[in-house]
């Protein structure tokens, strides 16, 4: 970066603090500036990622020339400012409001679990009179059920108010309040009803006290007895970074950890909670062997080895009758040690980790580390075909750090309403499946009302074929959104001072998503926002390591870093459709259930069982490994180190914070195993050295550059008919219950019932009412599911939430479609 | 719960103010007007609704005033101030009479549904201590005789209703200007 | 010294509130002739008139005035707001003012707001006061029918509205910042100053808070002149003020005075003197959270902001409560205390858990329960609410104050002896049963 795009620098204030010079940033206050020389103002209610409070009255310092005490958190330094936090003064007042603290806490100490880590309790020993005086009788306040997430205890709440700002501030939904006043003031919801799910673990983290705590950790431990390790979360793309708390090997708890270019420290309740998948009972703790008899048999690993060799032997001389399924779930180590086996070990092309998508070209699309701190600069966000706050939790908090503050403005298109509408700018509800239309709209809008983008020239032509010389009108009314809309949004997207755009990988994994990609950049070249510095463009990935398994070339058509392979391979639904031909003998999964993930589950479960020799590796006897030959236990993060990849292509480091379950092993140690068997070794048997294997395949390798104006087709949107007069689309709520998380204690409860939304209209015409019982029937299938009536969804459209195994969307699939037609039957089968 | 007629009033008190939250305070009397002299939780959720504010917020700041009543009341709220000068004056002997006429402690609602009897703070009017106030109107130099009498006379008679202690006025709505 | 009336002087005509009696009296006078003037030239004249706040602090009022900006604009307005929130016990002449003369606050608001270029001007006025809203609210709609409101006012290019806010019954809410939050539609929490209400007030905006007497007094200064306003009072209190007074007098009610008149003068001539011939024990001078002083004291002050500060009290909101040698003054501390404890708004550590201890060491010790260590205990809980001495705060805004001092600085002071009787006797030194109602 040169020196002139620098941000200018702050000026810096300089003051005595106890003696000490000190040099901070105006505006600082003067909590954080004796924090910088190392002196420690106590406080309770302050908290350094909230707005001061006042409330505790335990940070009153002496300053020079003011004549009463002033609160160390709510005073900004000044030039010349001499600050004493030690006289005697200052030492009865933090003594005297520790005592007023105390007089209505229940110093239940011994039977509460934040004792040991509690801000009060260290607080008190420092600072604190020996002898209490208290001698009336303890106020107390009647607690209530806040769900189940967290427990509130409210006789221990000091009324610091930091979890009323976190909702307030952070997430931006204050439900949780100060009730009554004066003594007798408490922090409850409204009408005692349940603390909303969603975000409501931060609450957790800031209280300093034991107010309000997590339930499913209650009574499990003491602080100092656990094992605290910094690691990442696991449960979508955003790699927030958190700290795991162990004790007897079993994951008893996650923290977030303040790292800024990630989460900040804030969780999503998906990932405060759902970590516990790891001390599943379920967990695979053997190699197992299908017999004879269809019945799976613990074996030791050279036995469930040697058979997989021998098996894999018999396809060496035509390898292309391997195949090799990755997951977006998987380490990058694994990813890495997948694509090197298969292609290399075995000789094959056919690797993929996509369900169904056969998109290319990754490299080029591929975020830079530093783009959620970017997006937070953005003064214009468009969402397009993502319900971000569902997909990838805590960028919605991202969003909000600017939203909150009023210095952004969002625009969420989407056919279907999402948690962030109520904060949005506008929402573009266009026809499910039809972004591309929506896209090329918003570029028409923009060729046609802003200032055009320099230099253009032919290729700005080539956008407008796109447009098949419709008017902005006819692409409007494709996309299923007014004209007036389409202007309003464009004409706020490229007069914005830096705009951004997340758009969807639902989206982006559609049979155009190739074309939704150029379509995005198009929009961001020709309003202007692509060159400038601090502009994202990000596709909202939904796993934990997406970018890793593309990263590393568990791709049919490229290697890691995006390498260039001898001859393409077989994509996913290609492998399956070899399998049903009977070209495939051997098929490896590892850490995908396509049985219920793949969008036709019926082809995904046929193909499979139609192959000679199936190997599952994972953590779950997951419907697709019950479906294996062998299938050979995995390890959960927690379990290992490694690196994974989030949404933004910032490689993070994993700290094993745990041990192994059982018999498990990382799939890139078992892949070396096999390859040892088999003659071939991988090179490496360390972590490390996995990680320098990988390092060599990216050494030199150049970022493409960024593509230009490109042609896009406008689509019609998906057919409908008398038969099946209904589009149906899918998404992701925030919690489901898919393959991971419903081997979570809290999780699978937290979801809603599988569910059908349906607008009024429609449900009107139907004569279905809300909370009734329905079949959605498509030529494939037919599912029964719970009618929600709302106008979330549009017109015309139904929408299911993709992520339950046991009602599954995919069961419904047509295959080669994005979105399906369907009708609706109020009559049982 | 709450009628068109209430929530217009409601949108009408917001437009008055530079931010419509401001109207909170006015949207809870029109809803405790509405009510029936307290505001339940369901009109706490069309307030809520109407100023796009979420119900919590408005419970919590509704909780902090006392103005706006939580529970149910009688039809005629009996407020004898309690402060200094009405307690030296005889406030206590107000809330005796009131306690033995009408079988209630202060805080308490009589069962016919009459009297809701309440203790408060000054009231502003220490020079007519001691003093009360029957739904909002002023009472001063009040003597328990007088007391006793006014129970009786209220039941007998009726007196003031809520329309003023619930009043949320728009005088200058004719006149707005604008760049407030 | 007699009464002098001037923001009284029709107070007591039944039909002052109604424009068309105080069009008759010469209301919207001044309002004229400051439109006539030069904003700024009022804000000298309100400087130079030595015009002190009358809600409390006495702060000068120029000196807030001089701190608005000049040149508000549409992006960033300036506000004036009109403290009609009277809630401290023993205090009662702005509800007077707003009831019986409404006319002449808004005429000083509106004059106020030309000064100080505001468009927009509020009056928040006490929930429980439900006349003086109905009176203020009838008065506005006929300065807007006058023309006094709205736009083009009187034909002078400035325009401004007004605003009627009604509260709910909440005492912080007369401190000015927890005001603007409650304004807003907020909980009453007082806001941290600095930021003060002149850079960030109401909606962040610069705002500038006058009490509804301080405002009264801008049509009589634009009319009469600095050198008349300045002819009442002392050096450093000009101007009348028009004091409360309740209690064991015999005429208890709203007087107004020049300033620096002498406390005796105030009870013994004005007032009729000591009901049934008793003794004067004691006084508050400025509603319920300033210390009270004992007889001695009391007779020989004036009343005035320095004069009352040397007699170990402050002038505070002009607030006499008086009490006769029958009073129990432990037992009016804890009507006091309960006060506090109840309006307590609970943000800040030593008001919210202080009042309550306060309240119930006290309420013990009437109960018969006093333990000796108990006042030094009570003492104890003051200092750690209030600090050591007088303006050594420790809460967040001065509710924490007004209710640690009137114990330790007002009844512990002066009355030891008697918070010693109970303690030893286990009842009243002066014989009064436990009369004072209970917290409700």
């Amino acid at each position: 970066m040169s020196a002139e795009t620098k941000a200018p620098s702050v000026p810096m204030v300089t003051l005595t603090i106890d003696g000490q010079e000190v040099q901070v940033p105006k505006g600082t206050n003067v909590i954080e500036a004796a924090r910088k020389v190392g002196i420690d103002i106590p406080y309770l209610c302050y908290h350094h990622q909230l707005t001061p409070f006042g409330g505790c009255r335990l940070c009153l310092v002496e300053i020079e020339k003011v004549p009463k005490l002033l609160a160390a958190c709510n005073t900004v330094v000044a030039d010349g400012m001499v600050v004493r936090t030690t006289t005697d003064r200052v030492k009865s007042q933090r003594a005297g409001s520790l005592e007023f603290i105390l007089l209505n806490h229940p110093l239940d100490c011994p039977v509460c679990d934040k004792g040991g880590e509690c801000e009060l309790q260290d607080r008190v020993f420092e600072h604190s009179n020996a002898l209490s005086r208290a001698t009336e009788p303890k106020i107390h306040i009647q607690d209530y059920d806040l769900g189940p997430l967290i427990v509130r205890n409210q006789d221990r709440c000091i009324i610091c108010k930091r979890c009323v700002k976190v909702m307030e501030e952070v997430v931006g939904e204050p439900v949780l309040e100060f009730g009554q006043r004066g003594v007798t003031t408490e922090v409850y919801t409204f009408e005692h009803e349940e603390f909303k799910p969603g975000f409501s673990g931060n609450t957790i983290r800031v209280c300093p006290v034991g107010a309000l705590m997590s339930k499913p950790f209650r009574f499990k431990a003491r602080p100092w007895e656990l094992i605290k390790t910094p690691s990442v979360c696991s449960l979508c793309s955003v790699g927030c970074n958190l700290r795991e708390d162990v004790r007897e090997n079993r994951l008893l708890r996650v923290v977030g950890l303040e790292n800024p270019q990630v989460n900040d420290g804030w969780l999503c309740d998906r990932g405060q909670f759902g970590y516990d998948y790891v001390n599943s009972d379920r967990r695979l703790t053997s190699p197992m062997v299908k017999r004879a008899n269809g019945e799976f048999e613990e074996v030791a690993w050279d036995e469930a080895l040697r058979l997989i060799a021998s098996k894999l032997k018999e396809v060496q001389s035509s390898p292309s009758q391997f195949a090799a399924l990755g997951s977006e779930r998987s380490t990058n180590e694994d990813s890495f040690a997948l694509q090197q086996f298969t292609r290399q070990v075995i000789g094959s092309g056919n690797i993929d980790h996509r369900m169904g998508s056969t998109r290319v070209n990754y490299p080029q699309y591929r975020p830079k580390p530093g783009a959620i701190q970017s997006l937070e600069k953005a003064d214009v966000v468009l969402l397009i075909g993502t319900d971000l706050t569902a997909e990838a939790p805590v960028m919605d908090l991202v969003l909000k750090r600017s939203l909150m503050k009023k210095a952004m403005k969002v625009v969420v298109a989407n056919p279907r309403a999402t948690a962030l509408n109520k904060f949005a700018h506008q929402w573009l509800q266009y026809t499910p499946g039809q972004e591309i239309a929506l896209l090329n709209a918003l570029a028409k809008a923009v060729i046609e009302d802003g200032p055009a983008a320099e230099g253009a020239g032919p290729s700005l032509e080539a956008v407008q074929q796109g447009f098949g010389g419709r008017s902005l009108a006819e692409l409007a009314e494709l996309a299923g959104v007014t004209e007036q809309e389409i202007r309003a949004a464009a004409k706020l997207f490229a007069g914005a001072k830096l705009g951004s755009i997340l758009y969807g990988q639902t989206a982006a994994d559609a049979r155009d998503g190739a074309y939704l990609l150029a379509a995005v950049n198009n929009l961001a070249l020709l309003a202007g926002q692509s060159g400038k510095e601090g502009h994202v463009a990000m596709e909202v990935v939904q796993e934990m390591n997406t970018w890793g398994a593309r990263d590393m070339g568990v791709l049919p058509e490229s290697g890691p870093a995006g390498a260039k392979v001898a001859a393409r391979g077989l994509a996913t639904g290609e492998m399956f459709q070899a399998a049903l031909e009977g070209k495939l003998k051997v098929l490896y999964i590892s850490g995908s259930n396509p049985v219920v993930e793949f969008p036709s589950t019926a082809k995904a479960r046929q193909a499979i069982e139609a192959v000679d020799f199936v190997v599952v590796e994972d953590l779950f006897l997951t419907e697709t490994a019950q479906l294996a030959d062998v299938v050979l236990p995995s390890v959960p993060v927690a379990e290992r180190n490694g690196t994974v990849t989030n949404i933004e292509g910032r490689v993070q480091r994993l700290v094993r914070a745990m041990a192994p379950r059982g018999a498990s092993k990382e799939g890139w140690m078992i892949l070396a195993q096999l390859a040892e068997e088999l003659g071939k070794p991988l090179g490496f048997d360390t972590v490390d050295g996995v990680i320098q294997e990988m390092r060599r395949a990216f050494e030199g390798k150049q970022v493409p550059a960024s593509a230009g104006l490109q042609r896009v087709e406008t689509p019609q949107p998906s057919r409908t008919d008398a038969n099946f007069p209904l589009r149906l689309y899918t998404g992701r709520l925030m919690f489901d219950r898919s393959t991971i998380q419903r081997e979570s204690t809290v999780l699978p409860g937290l979801a809603p019932e599988p569910f059908v939304e349906i607008h009024p209209t429609d449900a009107e015409r139907l004569g279905v009412t809300e909370g009734e019982r329905v079949g959605v029937i498509t030529p494939s299938g037919r599912l029964d599911l719970t009618a929600r009536v709302t106008g979330d969804t549009p017109a015309g459209c139904v929408f299911i939430p993709s992520g339950y195994t046991e009602a599954s969307v995919g069961d419904l699939w047509v295959e080669g479609t994005d979105v399906l037609s369907c009708r609706i039957s109020r009559a049982a089968e | 719960m709450l009628s068109e007629q209430a929530k217009d009033a409601i949108r009408e008190q917001m437009a008055r103010y530079p931010c419509s939250r401001s109207a909170l305070g006015a949207a809870l009397y029109i809803a405790q007007e509405e009510c029936g002299g307290w505001v339940p939780h369901e009109a706490v959720k069309d307030v809520a609704e109407v100023m796009g504010l979420e119900p919590a917020d408005v419970q919590s700041m509704m909780s902090f005033y006392v103005m706006y009543n939580k529970e149910p009341i009688g039809k005629y709220l009996i407020e004898i101030c309690h402060n200094v000068s009405c307690a030296l004056l005889g406030a206590q002997k107000l809330i005796h009479v009131v306690e033995d006429k009408c079988g209630i402690h202060p805080g308490e609602t009589s069962e016919d549904g009459m009297f809701t009897l309440k203790g408060v703070e000054c009231l502003a009017a220490c020079g007519g201590a001691p003093c009360l106030q029957v739904n909002g109107h002023f009472h001063f130099n009040v003597t328990p005789e007088q007391m006793s009498k006014m129970i009786d006379q209220l039941r007998a008679e009726g007196g003031p209703d809520r329309s003023l202690y619930n009043a949320a006025y728009v005088p200058e709505k004719t006149c707005r200007i604008q760049n407030g | 010294m007699p009464e002098v009336k001037i923001l009284r002087k029709y107070i007591d005509d039944p039909e002052q509130h109604k424009i068309h009696r105080a069009l008759e009296h010469g209301y919207y006078q001044g309002l004229k002739k400051a439109l006539g003037m030069g904003q700024d030239e009022i804000i000298e004249m309100v400087r130079a008139s030595g015009l002190r706040g009358r809600g409390g602090a006495g702060a000068p009022t120029g000196m807030k005035w001089g701190f608005m900006p000049k040149e508000p604009t549409a992006a960033r307005p300036s506000y004036l707001i009109c403290n009609a929130d009277e809630s401290e016990p023993g205090t009662f002449n702005n509800r007077e003012l707003m009831e019986d003369d409404p006319h002449l606050l808004i005429e000083g608001m509106i004059i106020s707001a030309y000064a100080l270029r505001v468009r927009t001007m509020f009056i928040y006025i006490r929930g429980e006061m439900v006349l003086g809203a109905k009176r203020l609210a009838d008065a506005i709609a006929e300065a807007y029918a006058h023309g006094f409101l709205g736009e083009n006012i009187l034909g002078s290019g400035f325009s401004t509205n007004l605003i009627l806010h009604r509260g709910a019954g909440a005492y912080i809410c007369g401190e000015e910042t927890a005001l603007m939050d409650s304004l807003e539609g907020l909980r009453g929490h007082p806001r941290s100053k600095p930021p003060f209400p002149a850079v960030q007030g109401l909606y962040g905006m610069p705002t500038t808070i006058n009490n509804v007497e301080t405002l009264c007094n801008l049509p009589y200064l634009v009319n009469n002149g600095v050198d008349w306003f300045r002819s009442m009072g002392t050096e450093k209190s000009t101007g009348t003020k028009i004091f409360s007074v309740s209690g064991h007098v015999r005429k208890p009610g709203n007087y107004e005075i020049t300033m620096g008149t002498p406390l005796k003068e105030l009870i013994y001539d004005i007032a009729g003197g000591m009901r049934d011939g008793r003794d004067l024990k004691a006084v508050i001078p400025g509603g319920s959270s300033m210390p009270m002083i004992p007889k001695e004291l009391a007779l020989n002050t004036n009343m005035d902001f320095e004069s009352l500060q040397s007699a170990g009290t402050m002038l505070g909101s002009g607030g006499f409560m008086v009490f006769d040698d029958t009073t129990d003054i432990v037992q009016v501390c804890e009507v006091i205390a309960r006060f506090y404890k109840n309006e307590s708004c609970g943000k800040c550590v030593p008001c919210r858990i202080g009042t309550d201890w306060i309240y119930k060491i006290i309420s013990r010790i009437t109960s018969g329960y006093g333990r000796r260590e108990d006042l030094d205990l009570l003492r104890g809980v003051c200092v750690n609410l209030a600090g050591e001495k007088m303006m050594d705060s420790r809460s967040f805004c001065p509710l924490g104050d007004a209710a640690a001092w009137p114990i330790i600085w007002g009844g512990m002071k002066h009355f030891m002896h008697e918070f010693e009787y109970w303690i030893e006797h286990k009842k009243s030194p002066v014989g009064q049963e436990r009369g004072l109602p209970a917290l409700v």
